[in-house]
């Protein structure tokens, strides 16, 4: 082994100032080169966004209309891959850097809004706008959103779900596929389900009619849902809720938890072209809007409606769950006016009719009865004639949402968990439930101890 | 010095070379009958790790109706596109800028291979032949950090890069790469230290200087140790998407990894155009694997981690 001389230090550290100069000389160039610039000299609003692949040009054109609309302002988007959107968005807030608009597809608004993430919006509207959004939109995108009294998300795209079915397998069957003559109540779907269901001559399930699933989907039908506008808490085990889930599981023991295990595990995925009611392993499937838009691109030919998800007996009619996605101004948004004057030119607070283009053109739903009426989308509705129903539900007041808690995600993901054990056949609807709740009563008191109001 | 009786491959791969004649021995010892059924059960072997490869290049040349044909059962013969659509290939190369994300990868996977693989060795020779104070806790320090996982310093690094005004540009993956990397050093230092002594020694006695002994003796001996190295870094850097996830926010400084995943979406995506790119994504890589595949197994038989 040897020793470093003092020599060959001073010769090391020479070329280490000779390469850190050269370095230096480097990144002041790329620094240079990296740094934001707009056209015309505008203030520029960054806007990030998840719309990738067919989706990415559809989203590009409302923000260069946006920017043809401008003197001031110029967004300039910049799509994040979605599953890395929230590590990227939750990174730059913390670094002090965030966009000044942040398209946000996780149900976490609550969340991000206890923690100081995002500003409010509801604050920058004029009355007229005040007037529109508190009058006009529908109860699913005015209500969502919103954490102790501020709207820290505005709702741009709406997801709620009804029954697609195949109108040969009614057919088949002997039943009138008209949507006029499709069960007014969930007994009557569940018994034309059954009629439905075909088997093999090994006994194994090759096609079901009908096959509920999910306490999420289920539990508006029934008058259910897991937050109570009330006492402004989460309700959970409620009867509602418990009828609900018995539902599904006496289905499922009905088809055979054994059989059904086998008839899930042979389906394709539920993406796109391999959604499994194309190939008609079921016969009626309780789905969302964007389906219309699939099969009208991967089964041009497959003859099917839709209606909405019947009611049982003391249910609640026009129910679905909904899922949604917003536009925040995040904490930290240097240009936030900016941002809102994007916002609002998108939701089309100052003209809805404008906005139909851009609902239509990503298949979304109305926000409005003014957008829903607009020249564009009834255009759009002549194309696409099944999307009339999710329109209607849309409008009802009867759809249940994310609950407007801080801990959200975590109650999100312990009410799937409760179902998938009930379903399977692991716990009873009851046991599932009141396991929920102690779940969700452990987190609450655990956030307390840690400092959280709720 | 310069015709030191010394050659890179001899050093420190003895073991390397015996354990490859052996290998060798054993096929050619076999009847052909036997060596067929040999290389039948290998290549049977290999087509699970195959598959996915296959199914990338069949689905670049099928039509969007074909990749999610559900009129038949999956089957081999489904692997086959009929007919080819050799189109698939012009229109992905025009569904994103990829003749731009190819340039700036290279750029990047350029300037990371020498920051990594010149700082690395210099650090590793200091491990491995210099004598200074608080080197064995210096060595289990850098060590260590090669446990700590990316997530747990991402905030903090994520703060200074920004302190530094450097968000936004290559500089956070470029010059943390200069400042050697804890996996390629200790490598790189298990192979100085296979080194015989006497060339350093004999080199020493000669006059030469600690630099002159690293640069023109040692270096030279450890090139299929650098190139395992450098090919380590190439992957990584050609592969890399969280580091251009987090720093880049300007679309013309994508990198290919990170540009491709624009033809996904949640609801459905480009496919064809997806695996046609992924295709091309991945050719650069498996030729420069097949061209360097002798220098990289001898260096990673030479460094020590082959085991």
């Amino acid at each position: 082994m040897a020793e470093l001389k003092s020599g060959n230090a001073l010769s090391l550290a020479a070329g280490v100032i000779a390469v850190g100069l050269l370095g230096w000389w480097g990144i002041s160039q790329e620094r240079e080169s990296a740094a934001p610039h707009t056209a015309h000299g505008r203030i520029p609003v960054y806007y990030w966004h998840m719309w990738s692949a067919e989706w990415k040009p559809v989203m590009e054109n409302v923000v260069t209309e946006f920017n043809a609309s401008q003197t001031k302002y110029e967004v300039i988007p910049l799509q994040v891959p979605y599953g890395n959107a929230d590590s990227k968005f939750l990174l730059s807030v913390a670094g002090g850097d965030p966009p000044d608009v942040m398209a946000q597809w996780t149900q976490a608004i609550s969340t991000w809004s206890q923690g100081g993430i995002l500003q409010p919006l509801e604050t920058r509207m004029t009355p007229t706008e005040k007037n529109y959004f508190d009058n006009e939109t529908y109860p699913v995108i005015h209500n969502n959103g919103w954490y102790k009294g501020h709207l820290y998300g505005m709702v741009m795209g709406v997801d709620v779900y009804a029954c697609y079915y195949r109108a040969d397998d009614f057919k088949q069957a002997g039943v009138d596929p008209d949507p006029a003559k499709f069960p007014s109540t969930l007994e009557g779907l569940t018994a034309l389900g059954k009629k439905l269901d075909r088997t093999d001559a090994s006994g194994n399930l090759t096609r079901v009619g009908f096959l509920p699933a999910g306490l999420t989907q289920f539990a508006p039908a029934f008058g259910g849902g897991f937050y109570d506008q009330s006492t402004r808490d989460v309700a959970l085990d409620t009867p509602q809720n418990l009828k609900a889930l018995t539902y599904i599981v006496d289905e499922h023991n009905r088809l055979g938890m054994d059989r059904l295990l086998r008839y899930n595990a042979s389906l394709k995925p539920q993406n796109g072209a391999d959604w499994p009611f194309i190939d008609g392993s079921m016969s009626i499937s309780l789905d969302g809007e964007w389906r219309v838009q699939q099969l009208a691109k991967f089964a041009p030919n497959l003859k099917y409606h839709v209606a909405p998800l019947p009611a049982p007996a003391g249910g609640k009619p026009m129910a679905s769950f909904s899922v949604t996605n917003f536009l925040t101004i995040p904490a930290g948004a240097k240009h936030s006016e900016g941002a809102w004057e994007f916002i609002k030119f998108w939701a089309g607070m100052d003209n809805p009719a404008r906005a139909a283009k851009y609902n239509t053109a990503f298949g979304w739903l109305p926000s409005s009865p003014r957008m829903a009426g607009s020249p564009v989308y009834q255009a759009y509705l002549k194309k696409y004639p099944e999307y009339k129903t999710f329109v209607d539900l849309a409008a009802s007041k009867n759809i249940v949402t994310t609950p407007p808690v801080p801990y959200q995600m975590f109650l999100m993901d312990r009410i799937s968990a409760a179902d998938d054990l009930a379903e399977r056949g692991s716990v009873t609807p009851g046991m599932a439930l009141k396991g929920l709740t102690k779940d969700v009563t452990r987190e609450r008191s655990q956030r307390k101890e840690l400092g959280y109001d709720e | 010095m310069s015709n030191l009786p010394v050659d890179a491959g001899t050093v420190g791969s003895t073991g390397f070379m015996a354990a490859s004649r052996r290998s060798r021995a054993f096929l050619t010892g076999l009847s052909p009958a036997q060596r067929f059924l040999a290389h039948t059960a290998l290549l049977l072997l290999c087509l699970p790790a195959l598959l996915p490869l296959f199914w990338m290049v069949s689905t670049s040349l099928k039509p969007e109706t074909q990749i999610f044909d559900h009129s038949g059962t999956f089957g081999l013969a489904n692997l086959i596109p009929h007919p080819a659509q050799w189109n698939n290939y012009p229109k992905a190369l025009e569904a994103v800028p990829f003749e731009i994300y190819l340039k700036n990868t290279l750029f990047l996977c350029a300037f990371t291979v020498i920051g990594a693989v010149s700082s690395s060795s210099l650090v590793a020779y200091g491990f491995a032949r210099l004598d200074f104070r608080g080197k064995t806790p210096l060595f289990l320090l850098m060590i260590s950090t090669i446990a700590l996982p990316a997530q747990v310093t991402m905030v903090p690094v994520f703060t200074l890069f920004r302190w530094l005004h450097w968000y936004g540009t290559y500089l956070p993956m470029i010059v943390p790469s200069f400042c050697g990397v804890p996996f390629y050093i200790f490598l790189l230092t298990q192979f100085y230290r296979n080194l015989p002594m006497e060339l350093a020694e004999a080199a020493r006695v000669d006059g030469a200087s600690e630099w002159r002994i690293y640069w023109q003796i040692m270096l030279p001996l450890s090139r299929p140790a650098l190139a395992t190295c450098a090919l380590f870094q190439f992957l990584g850097t050609w592969n890399d998407f969280l580091g251009p996830l987090i720093y880049i926010n300007d679309p013309n400084r994508y990198t290919l990894a990170y540009g491709l995943q624009q033809l996904l979406s949640t609801h459905g995506g480009e496919w064809a155009s997806l695996m046609a790119d992924s295709t091309i994504f991945v050719l650069p890589v498996v030729v420069l694997f097949f061209f360097t595949q002798k220098t990289f197994v001898q260096g990673i038989a030479t460094t020590g981690s082959k085991n």
